[in-house]
């Protein structure tokens, strides 16, 4: 049976069918690797080849977020000093900011563009040198015009208590800012007054602990759900279980169900069809790897398959649904096919990877 | 009088932790105690200070659990995320301040390592 958990700490369980929701299966995805280099490789997923690398203004791209649009792309290169821009129809740099300036340091640790590209929200420090002394301050939320290219204000931090560490991210329609703390908190995008708050530092449902799960869409997500593995506490036999959710953050709505036992599965990856699933069970310092594959309609792990895996592992699914991709850590992408989980080839770049994003050629995609 | 005895390793750690403390409460005196060598009250195990950064470990021989199970392989796969990412940051150059442009005659490490620059303080 498939559960809803929604609206807060107070739990509404309603029963509803198995069926997946889906977004139509897309012929390929073009990826866009940041490397070691100055340069981003635009991958073309059905080609297998790299058809173009668009050279950035600062060494070692190392993080990209894509724009709601999908039609840009936002680059931190790896002083995380400078974001630069990349129109993703001609695969050029067209702008580029900073917040640093002389003797004072302000490095990017967080970037989210507002739907409109207009404005983003930086989460940043300032290290300000001096003849003795370095002298740190903040980390900030800060409030970025992109078009005068200025900061335009600052977002108080919630409950007063400042993070070293915090995801945000606007609604699609830019109304909401939304804060990821210890609860999900929603601020008005524009006055950053809290509008609405998610508690899931509490319990969703008594005896279950605190449920941890994952409100980023993936690729092939339907606009506005999550879809992700998710851990929770058996209240009857006190023991931790594992299933998959599928999250609505607008609507503070949480539809799971159980698979069983929680095991040290993660990299769970949507296909295209939203039948299946794919997970990576990790066990590095005894070496054991295996393929799982989750069945969404029966609610159930329909295979578990032992490959050779590595160490560090980031799992993708192609556009068709057909292959399988390892990657992270070093220059190469390991392919498998998805119906029987065989090695298939190696693909091998000229240059080590640092980040990744990857961009269905059609359809909706959230990254 | 003790009334209770340590029947395994671990207990036996504490307690002779436990009695270390007792002593230097009572000594005027305290200790200080290099990195390299072993604390006073455990003569014969090691002493890992916490910290990646006062441990010498480098992470392409040794992965957290000692062993090399864990590490990545080919392990010239880490070590441009060591350089950027900061985990081992005294066996790499320092990226952020000193040496940016570490890795830029040397796309991949696994490839290309005897490109890599050697870096002088």
């Amino acid at each position: 049976m498939m559960r809803t958990l929604a609206k807060g700490a107070v739990a509404l369980i309603v029963a509803v069918t198995g069926i997946p929701i889906t977004v139509a299966a897309q012929d390929t995805a073009l990826w866009y690797l940041g490397t070691y280099t100055r340069d981003i490789l635009v991958w073309d997923e059905a080609s297998e080849q790299v058809i173009d690398r668009i050279e950035m203004g600062h060494d070692i791209p190392a993080d990209i977020v894509v724009n709601e649009a999908k039609d840009r792309i936002y680059v931190r290169d790896g002083t995380a000093m400078y974001m630069e821009l990349v129109d993703l129809k001609t695969n050029e740099v067209v702008d580029e900011f900073t917040l640093s300036q002389g003797n004072v340091t302000v490095r990017i640790n967080g970037f989210a563009p507002h739907p409109s590209d207009e404005k983003a929200v930086i989460f940043a420090k300032r290290y300000t040198k001096l003849r003795d002394r370095y002298v740190v301050e903040g980390p900030f939320l800060l409030e970025y015009d992109l078009t005068n290219k200025a900061v335009s204000d600052t977002i108080p931090w919630p409950n007063d208590q400042e993070r070293e560490s915090i995801r945000f991210q606007y609604s699609p329609d830019g109304n909401i800012l939304y804060i990821f703390a210890e609860d999900i908190i929603a601020l008005d995008s524009n006055s950053y007054e809290e509008v609405d708050r998610w508690q899931i530092s509490t319990p969703i449902e008594s005896g279950v602990g605190r449920s941890r799960f994952s409100v980023a869409p993936q690729p092939y997500d339907e606009e506005g759900i999550a879809t992700s593995l998710f851990r929770m506490t058996d209240p009857v036999q006190n023991r931790r279980i594992m299933g998959i959710a599928k999250v609505r953050l607008s609507e503070k709505e949480v539809s799971f169900f159980t698979l069983g036992e929680s095991r040290p599965v993660g990299n769970f990856t949507l296909a295209p069809d939203g039948n299946k699933a794919y997970g990576l069970l990790e066990q590095g310092n005894i070496a054991e790897y295996e393929f799982w594959e989750f069945d969404l309609i029966n609610q159930r792990v329909s295979r578990r398959v032992p490959f050779e895996g590595r160490p560090r592992m980031t799992l993708g699914v192609s556009a068709d649904g057909e292959r399988l991709f390892i990657y992270n850590a070093g220059n190469t992408i390991d392919i498998y096919d998805s119906a029987t989980f065989e090695y298939l080839k190696q693909i091998v770049f000229d240059e080590d990877t640092t980040f990744e994003v990857m961009i269905p050629q059609a359809g909706t995609f959230t990254p | 009088m003790k009334h209770i005895k340590a029947v395994n390793q671990k207990a036996a750690r504490i307690e002779a932790w436990v009695a270390y403390e007792a002593e230097q409460t009572e000594s005027t005196e305290l200790d200080v105690v290099g990195l390299e060598s072993r604390p006073p009250h455990e003569q014969n195990g090691p002493n890992i200070p916490l910290g990646c950064s006062l441990v010498f470990a480098p992470g392409w021989e040794a992965d957290s659990a000692g062993g090399t199970a864990g590490l990545c392989q080919p392990v010239e796969r880490d070590i441009f995320d060591c350089h950027l990412s900061c985990f081992w940051p005294a066996h790499v150059p320092d990226q952020l301040n000193h040496s940016p442009d570490w890795t830029s005659k040397c796309a991949s490490a696994q490839k290309d390592w005897r490109k890599l620059d050697l870096i002088f303080p």
